[in-house]
């Protein structure tokens, strides 16, 4: 239960950070560690599963760029239904976050 | 990774490479040496067997399953098509040899090359859709008898017809064609592709032959002269 929802969370995250570009897998690690501020260091490895997952559903889709080194990257890019699940799924961990942080908010006005 | 193709194993592992050739090259510009960086890209990426098994689930267990069997769906439908496909156009090939250049397809030296006469000719028949040609007669004794050897070549108007439609063809008219000599001999044999054929027939000095066909309503007769030469005195 906690591998899927940390998978889910990884789906968000890594929706949402195609949200502002197209990126490869090495790319979103990186991201996510400097806007997070290093909390959300993954075993790398665990990522390519998620983003599989993401290209089955239809959520991204992927295309191969050479870099100027000659090596072929493998590009991720955010698709209209992903642009359409990120802003439902966002909602739904707003409306979570704002829910835990009105219980902890009360529970420290009762302390 | 058991559920995907050998192509999209390939291509998992072409991307993973990427990604730890990406850290141990961001790991060597921030001053690692290149075993140490290798070690903890390796390290950060985590379990092989564990990533394979996340790779796995993303794909249904039937996949793979699906995959081959639209592959050879697709084989078997292009076999449908295309083999019939081959068939037309090697029949419409020889179809167009038959009537431009049959003696590119048998010549009557191929049956016997020890003729004393062979004679090119071009006498021409209709029946119904195809065209029969005698193009080439050879004698093996052209001042005595023995046999004598007719090329005899047969093709369809329509370039695209089936081997066999139905009647006169030449691969059916073969088999209906009567030759006899005006000495009353038959073939005794004959080889033939499917626009042309070589018949074998005994002759007397003199002989013409006759050539009938009469079919399903399609018919036409033909004398082929042979070149006989004059017998020295």
């Amino acid at each position: 239960m906690r591998k899927k929802q940390n998978m889910e969370h990884t789906q968000l995250l890594v929706l949402s950070l195609l949200a502002g570009e197209d990126m490869y897998g090495y790319q979103m690690i990186v991201e996510l560690a400097r806007r997070s501020d290093r909390t959300f260091e993954m075993k790398e490895g665990t990522l390519y599963p998620v983003l599989h997952g993401l290209e089955r559903d239809g959520l991204v889709e992927a295309y191969q760029q050479e870099t100027h080194t000659g090596r072929v990257r493998k590009y991720y890019h955010l698709t209209r239904r992903g642009a359409a699940q990120l802003k439902e799924d966002a909602a739904a961990w707003n409306t979570y976050a704002g829910a835990v942080n009105a219980v902890l908010r009360s529970s420290a006005s009762m302390a | 990774m058991h559920r995907l193709t050998r192509r999209e194993e390939e291509a998992v592992r072409q991307e993973l490479e990427g990604h730890l050739e990406d850290h141990i090259c961001a790991l060597m510009e921030l001053g690692y040496d290149e075993a140490l960086a290798e070690e903890r890209s390796v390290t950060v990426m985590g379990d092989p067997a564990e990533i394979g098994r996340a790779m796995d689930r993303q794909y249904p267990p039937f996949w793979l399953a699906v995959k081959r069997v639209v592959m050879a769906l697709t084989l078997v439908a292009v076999l449908l098509v295309g083999m019939p496909l081959c068939q037309t156009l090697d029949n419409t090939a020889e179809n167009l040899r038959a009537c431009f250049c049959p003696e590119k397809l048998a010549v009557v030296r191929d049956f016997n090359d020890q003729l004393g006469a062979v004679e090119e000719l071009d006498l021409q028949v209709e029946c119904g859709d195809v065209t029969v040609r005698v193009y080439q007669v050879g004698l093996e004794n052209p001042t005595g008898g023995g046999m004598a050897y007719l090329a005899i070549s047969a093709w369809d108007r329509r370039f695209f017809a089936e081997q066999v439609p139905g009647d006169a063809t030449a691969a059916f008219l073969w088999n209906r064609l009567e030759l006899v000599t005006s000495s009353e001999m038959k073939p005794v044999g004959g080889h033939g592709w499917k626009w042309a054929y070589i018949y074998e027939i005994p002759v007397n000095y003199g002989d013409s032959v006759q050539m009938t066909y009469d079919r399903y309503g399609k018919k036409f007769d033909l004398t082929v002269e042979l070149p006989w030469e004059v017998r020295g005195e």
